[in-house]
């Protein structure tokens, strides 16, 4: 495929963009359109194609640099995701009466264009110089109408090598299955699949989609929940009464690729759900080769044991339709029952907010309701938990989100960027702590908060959700990856480019280049590590590579510069429908089911240069051929005229 | 390099035609267009046995029905390759990527 180049033309508004395919004579050239991200949408795209005026789109998509902040966002925001994102893989695939929860999603994630499309953004200093001169150029080029040549134009490059479909990418290898790790972790390292503990699981996604792929950070898609259930995490790890000992397991699942088609929950639960069994085992004594599995931990989690699941989806109140925050529960349509005990008891712990006597407890500001208080039973918004419920139906789940009955506008958005300082720590707090709190009472078997022994209730109060570390969560996990959280567990200021935004959108399977499930393995390591209560042995300090000269003993890992035991594991995660073979080969084993997968490209590349004018251009060609024919003649006269000459010689 | 066609005589004009023709059937076809090339200056020469003209006339219609079949192959494997899967991918040499 050719590089597409065209003129710079700065489409501002609607009307430039008619302008421009209502020919007028005026434009006689090919066109690279600049347009604000607003602008970029379905029907633009379509008219700028048909009218053969565009070479490329590029969409100014404004940065979170306050600088640039101001001209760019748009008054409204509607979600590229589809009316009910991923729900074809849900738990309610299929069924004729299936709740829309993003009704005014354009689907533009799942169009196809013609024509290349490229975002600018001035979230870094390399974006910013690179937008800088773009601008730059269309706005010259505007001043000088895109009449009076030279004109700057722009090309790019970025060479996609998958076509057809995952099945024959996959086959020539040109395509890796979208996916990554996915994260679980446990306080209680003797967890068996034998001891009959019921298993009380915290979970969440860790990833999301947008249409740039760099520029996904989707804090309300899927930033915010993750964020609650590190924040749960940290809160439970500091229970007076030791989670280990507690009479139900709590499990902690982060999943990676859930934003196409909950690749990562689907994955886990299969493998957790079936009997998995090694074929070829690993040569390095962990793990299996055939199937492969880097570790083979989560047979220790017995399915049948599964007794709750409380999800943290949407939770950050950011695009939110509702006036006022309010915590919404979520249960299934059809075993509403099962988990109603869940609910009531989430919107207890919520009530009872103040009752801990602690004076520090902020007021439970935020409300915690049934969705479906109002009498319309919608089932589960899309989430892992319909991962769960496709394997066991009658299991009790619960979803906490900040909408009752419309997802944010911001679902899968590129400007799902921000968040505020005020609110959205403050709804995640709640969100946090209310899950928290009921968690600890149910893995204590406590069903009803009111039934508390006053050792309890002193203890309980022991749970608390810091907001401090909610927004340095916020911060770290969208803005600065370099701050000191992250920095005390992954040493990242170390590199000599500290990371700063980093993209959010799923990655492929080992592409090395996942920061957050590295984070959140980290985090939840140390927040779920092994305290031997009888020894109270202090952990041994100074493991990191930096340092090297302490080695952890066997079975332990070096986290924040300590060696800890803890059962925290990754788990691959990709669609279910790709198999991997015993020759390390991907292969379509389900088509029904998940099997996205990512195209490998060329490195893409952009070149601003300045053309003359058609006319000017015409001439030069004309020039040229009059030049070649010229000097074809004068050779063949010279070579007549030579031989003749040396002949009378 | 070949000895110009002209400089042989009818009987070594025979040999080689009657050569390039059956070594032709050893899936080599092109030699049946190259009999003709090679010989055609020379073909209306009196003394040449009418047997050359029968081995130039079967050349021709053998690399005419070669032609045929390659073509017909040739567009079959461009326009439904894609759609054979694995075999089509065994059947190219060297893949094309972005189709």
């Amino acid at each position: 495929m050719n590089a597409a180049s065209g003129v710079l033309y700065k489409a501002d508004s609607q009307d430039d963009i008619q302008t421009l395919v209502s020919d007028d004579g005026r434009f006689k050239v090919k066109y690279t359109v600049l347009l604000p991200y607003w602008l970029l949408t379905n029907d633009n795209v379509r008219l700028l194609y048909s009218s053969k005026k565009a070479a490329a789109i590029i969409a100014v998509v404004n940065g979170t640099n306050p600088v640039h902040a101001q001209n760019a966002r748009p008054t409204t925001v509607s979600s590229p995701d589809t009316t009910c994102p991923n729900c074809e893989f849900g738990l309610y695939a299929g069924s004729p009466d299936q709740y829309q929860w993003n009704p005014t999603g354009t689907g533009q994630l799942y169009q196809s264009y013609d024509l290349p499309i490229y975002a600018l953004n001035t979230m870094d200093q390399r974006n910013t110089i690179s937008y800088n001169a773009v601008l730059q150029a269309a706005i010259m080029n505007k001043v000088k109408e895109y009449r009076n040549y030279p004109l700057k134009s722009l090309q790019f490059n970025s060479f996609m090598w998958g076509a057809q479909n995952s099945e024959a990418c996959l086959r020539k290898g040109w395509c890796t299955p979208v996916g990554g790790a996915s994260v679980w972790s446990t306080p209680s390292t003797n967890i068996s699949a034998t001891d009959n503990k019921p298993i009380i699981v915290v979970s969440a996604a860790m990833d999301s989609r947008s249409l740039f792929h760099d520029i996904t950070l989707g804090v309300e898609s899927s930033v915010t929940g993750m964020v609650t259930v590190l924040a749960v995490a940290e809160a439970l790890s500091r229970s007076s009464i030791p989670l280990a000992t507690m009479p139900k397991h709590v499990l902690y699942t982060l999943f990676t690729a859930e934003a196409w088609g909950f690749s990562g929950s689907q994955r886990f639960v299969n493998d957790v759900f079936s009997k998995v069994e090694c074929i070829k085992p690993s040569t390095s004594g962990s793990g299996c080769s055939y199937p492969f599995y880097s570790n083979l931990d989560f047979q220790k989690i017995n399915s049948a044991n599964i007794e709750a699941i409380f999800e943290a989806g949407q939770i950050g109140g950011i695009g939110s339709s509702s006036a006022t925050p309010t915590l919404f529960a979520h249960v299934d349509k059809n075993q509403a029952g099962v988990s109603a005990p869940l609910v009531k008891q989430l919107i207890q712990v919520a009530g009872n907010g103040n009752s801990s006597g602690n004076p520090t407890q902020p007021s439970s500001q935020v409300p915690v309701q049934s969705a479906n208080a109002d009498g319309v039973e919608r089932g589960l918004p899309p989430s892992s938990a319909m991962s769960f419920l496709k394997s066991r139906a009658s299991l009790p789940a619960v979803v906490l989100t900040d909408y009752q009955k419309e997802m944010s506008s911001y679902t899968s958005q590129d400007l799902d960027d921000t968040w505020n300082p005020d609110t959205t720590v403050r709804i995640i707090q709640q969100a946090a702590s209310v899950i928290s709190r009921t968690v600890w009472l149910q893995a204590q078997g406590i069903s009803d908060a009111a039934q508390m022994t006053v050792e309890q209730q002193q203890a309980m109060g022991s749970i608390e959700v810091n907001p401090q570390l909610v927004h340095d969560l916020l911060n770290c996990l969208t803005l600065n990856y370099s701050c000191p959280l992250v920095d005390a567990y992954l040493n990242v200021t170390a590199s000599p480019t500290p990371p700063m935004r980093l993209p959010h959108y799923s990655g492929t399977l080992y592409s090395q280049s996942q920061p957050f499930p590295i984070f959140a393995w980290s985090f939840l390591a140390n927040m779920t590590r092994f305290i031997n209560s009888t020894t109270n042995t202090p952990p041994v300090k100074g493991c990191s590579s930096s340092s090297g000269t302490v080695q952890c003993s066997s079975g332990e890992y070096c986290v924040g510069d300590q060696c800890i035991a803890t059962l925290t594991r990754y788990h691959d995660a990709f669609g279910t429908g790709i198999g991997l073979s015993e020759d390390n080969n991907y292969y379509i084993k389900d088509a029904s089911k998940p099997v996205w997968t990512e195209s490998t490209w060329d490195p893409i590349g952009l070149r601003l240069f300045e053309v003359t004018s058609p006319t000017a251009q015409g001439v030069e060609l004309g020039v040229g051929i009059i030049l070649t024919v010229v000097s074809a003649m004068v050779v063949w006269y010279s070579k007549k005229f030579l031989k003749k000459t040396l002949k009378q010689d | 390099m070949a000895k110009p066609i002209q400089k042989l005589n009818a009987d070594e004009i025979l040999t080689v035609s009657r050569k390039l023709f059956f070594a032709g059937f050893c899936l080599l076809p092109m030699l049946w267009v190259y009999n003709i090339l090679y010989v055609w200056p020379v073909r209306n020469r009196s003394d040449l046995s009418p047997q050359v003209r029968r081995y130039l006339m079967l050349s021709g219609i053998f690399s005419i029905v070669m032609f045929v079949v390659f073509l017909t192959w040739f567009s079959v494997f461009i326009n439904y390759r894609l759609g054979w899967g694995a075999t089509g991918d065994n059947l190219t040499v060297v893949l094309v990527k972005g189709v």
